[in-house]
């Protein structure tokens, strides 16, 4: 008994101390550090690199120090709620940067009612896009289903007859390809899909999928799934003879590394663009670089960017609230409300080129996006920004 | 009452005082530190389970994570689709699970050690399958949501009341447990383990007992799983993965197979020590900046410890613990005899 005593006072120890000090905002990040899906985790970066560089550039928010807390949630729905908890709990951030569909998903009752904190996820899920049901989470850009629309619009322009999906067995891969095909898009379009195909998320070879799109023979097949996969799918894909330019990606397939890796087998593969690719000319670019010169960048690439643009909107955010409550910060939970409601009135905020213009009025910061080809080993751009609604 | 057992008594008040008092004690961080202690009382039920089959009856199981799966689809699809309460649900995933345990134990009658470790292994990849393609009960790979129950009136939506049930639960396991091998069936447990031919040379049914605990290994996997659906709100099938099985053998490896105490330490081990590291490295931040390294080198270090752990201490924590307290008591029974408290002692001083 005395040991079962002393183990809870250590922790009880252990745990004190940690929490926010005056003239401190804490801002939650948490993404996949290590587990899967980690090649876009520049995301994740982004908004801590963005909040220290306001930190150095301009001393923080009317003398106030952001303190940004990254955490691994390790892309399991466990690990999500666990590193949540602590943020909202121990660390008491006014933000959470958070990450995956599943996570969200089962931390929606937790944000919304019983933390109410304001949540910027990286999902770009439409099932936890609802400013009623879901009134404290935010999204940056278009769903994934928006964007299964978009690609379908362009290649019913490029003359496409027939279409197909492959993607992995997981709710990330599946759920926007069948929600595009139950709300009957591809007939909408004149489209005709002609597979739905699945593989094992960490398969490392997807031969028999890509040889059952090969017999199926459509116009175009879309890509749900993320860089990895990705890479697997075109790699396997110039193995059996599909050409990569019958291949369509979502924004998370929109990465240097594929025409890095695939080299020839990648000529011709389109991805969707949301978010401003790394090393553009855009007056963004000039910060990053300015905080690149006394700090070493993660990972440079679209999608820090994307991390990046998102530190940038916590940050106007929080300034809103703070220019109204003249420099002084709210108590934690009237802090968090104010943001929230702050960010639903956020309107044509200049990212500075990361993004178009941002209106969150109906929680989507933007519904743009437009479709990159791989011509020479890189990407460049085959339609206007297209939007979504 | 026995004189061992009223003088057990004492601690058992101080014990119900602090589970009672405990989470009104919390001064800060009360949701985070009662998360912890939550997950750690479902991994003391899943591991308590898995110690029963493994460490005590010596069969070899890596279906763990899938038995908790379907006590976790089984409270969410008879609370969502069927609506029944949750003092219905949580037994009904126990008993569902030890049906699907019976099933999957079945080969124990031809296959032990590594080999009856791959069709439990079988068994996990099977029910992962059935997670994620059974649709209409499962709704695959989106998962199912439930809502946080009531009982008696009383919601269970947050940390605190969930404590109570969360760990309430862990000591009735541990209790059950200790129970079990008081009686015939725990011993022919441990007799199998030892030494299967000469148990069934001596009358223990070796099939039988076999499938028997299989089917109280999967009850509390069950139990855990339910208990897991009831507080994460969701559930599919990413969550009941084999990494999530071998976590559990190494709950009972790290904390000591074939003891009781060591499902529970094991768990709190587990689900601890990430923390730990993670608070050991902030503080080291400064000094080492390991800014982007930092995740993949805490679980370098998690891996390490384990590896350290097994190397000088393979029966695990429990056995740290019985040791320590039989120095502590040594020590104390040096100490009464030098000081003549002891019964028949007193000469000696002289």
């Amino acid at each position: 008994m005395k040991r079962w005593l002393g183990f809870v006072v250590i922790c009880m120890v252990a745990l004190t101390g940690l929490g926010v000090q005056a003239g401190e905002i804490p801002v939650g990040i948490y993404g996949t550090l290590t587990g899967t899906d980690t090649d876009v985790n520049g995301m994740s970066y982004g908004p801590k690199d963005c909040l220290t560089y306001i930190n150095e550039k301009a001393g923080g928010i009317m003398g106030h120090k952001y303190v940004p807390v990254l955490l691994d949630g390790k892309n399991q729905i466990p690990e999500e709620v666990k590193v949540f908890k602590r943020l909202v709990d121990v660390d008491k951030v006014v933000v959470v940067n958070g990450w995956s569909t599943g996570g969200t998903k089962a931390l929606r009752d937790q944000i919304n009612t019983l933390v109410k904190v304001p949540f910027q996820a990286q999902s770009l899920s439409k099932d936890v896009l609802d400013p009623v049901q879901y009134p404290f989470i935010y999204l940056i850009g278009p769903t994934y289903e928006d964007q299964v629309i978009i690609a379908m619009n362009w290649a019913k322009q490029k003359g496409a007859k027939t279409f197909a999906f492959i993607h992995a067995d997981i709710e990330y891969g599946r759920a926007p390809c069948r929600n595009a095909i139950e709300q009957k898009i591809p007939e909408k379009l004149g489209l005709k899909v002609l597979g739905d195909i699945e593989y094992p998320g960490a398969s490392p070879d997807l031969t028999p999928q890509l040889l059952r799109i090969k017999e199926m023979n459509p116009d175009y097949i879309y890509i749900q799934d993320s860089v990895n996969n990705c890479v697997k799918v075109l790699r396997d894909a110039a193995k059996v003879g599909v050409p990569a330019s019958k291949f369509i990606g979502n924004n998370y397939d929109f990465s240097h590394i594929i025409p890095e890796t695939l080299a020839k087998d990648g000529e011709g593969f389109k991805a969707i663009q949301i978010n401003a690719d790394w090393g553009e000319n855009i007056p963004m670019m000039k910060e990053i670089e300015e905080y690149g010169k006394k700090h070493e960048i993660a990972k440079k690439d679209t999608y820090f960017m994307k991390g990046w643009v998102q530190g940038k909107v916590i940050h106007e955010v929080i300034s809103r609230v703070l220019k109204k409550s003249g420099g002084k910060l709210p108590e934690i939970s009237q802090f968090r409300l104010m943001v929230r409601d702050e960010w639903e009135q956020l309107s044509n905020f200049d990212t500075g080129g990361g993004t178009p213009l941002l209106t969150y009025k109906d929680h989507q910061g933007h519904t743009q996006a437009r479709i990159l080809e791989i011509k020479n080993g890189k990407y460049g751009s085959i339609s206007d920004w297209i939007k979504t609604h | 009452m026995e004189p061992s057992n009223r003088r057990g008594w004492p601690y058992y008040l101080l014990f119900l005082a602090v589970f009672i008092l405990f989470p009104f004690s919390l001064f800060q961080y009360t949701k985070y530190i009662l998360f912890l202690v939550n997950m750690t009382a479902i991994g003391v039920i899943g591991a308590l389970g898995l110690n029963i089959l493994t460490g005590y009856t010596g069969l070899i199981s890596l279906g763990q994570a899938a038995f908790m799966g379907v006590g976790a689809y089984t409270v969410a699809i008879l609370g969502t689709k069927v609506g029944l309460p949750m003092w219905i649900n949580l037994p009904a995933a126990g008993i569902i699970t030890t049906l699907v345990g019976i099933i999957v134990g079945t080969p124990s009658l031809r296959l032990k050690g590594f080999y009856l470790a791959m069709s439990t292994l079988a068994a996990e990849f099977l029910l992962e399958y059935v997670f994620k393609n059974w649709e209409s009960m499962t709704q695959g790979v989106q998962g199912l949501f439930i809502t946080p129950p009531r009982v008696f009136g009383i919601h269970i939506n947050n940390d605190r009341v969930f404590y109570f049930l969360s760990v309430s639960l862990a000591v009735l396991g541990v209790i059950g447990a200790r129970n079990l091998f008081r009686t015939n069936v725990g011993r022919a447990f441990i007799a199998i383990r030892d030494r299967d031919i000469a148990a069934e040379l001596i009358g223990i049914n070796v099939f039988k007992y076999k499938l028997v605990s299989f089917a109280i290994s999967s009850f509390y996997a069950g139990v855990a799983g339910g208990l897991w659906c009831y507080y994460m709100t969701i559930i599919n099938p990413e969550a009941f993965q084999l990494s999530i099985s071998i976590d559990y053998v190494a709950m009972i490896i790290v904390g000591g197979m074939g003891t009781l105490f060591g499902s529970v330490y094991g768990a709190i081990f587990v689900v601890l020590l990430p923390e730990a590291i993670q608070r050991l490295m902030e503080v080291l931040q400064p000094v080492l900046h390991m800014e982007y390294t930092f995740a993949a080198f805490k679980q370098i270090v998690f891996g390490v410890i384990i590896v350290i752990f097994l190397v000088f201490e393979p029966k695990g924590l429990s056995e740290i613990f019985s040791r320590l307290g039989n120095r502590i008591s040594n020590r104390k029974g040096k100490e009464a005899i030098q000081d003549g408290s002891l019964p028949g002692s007193r000469n000696t001083k002289g």
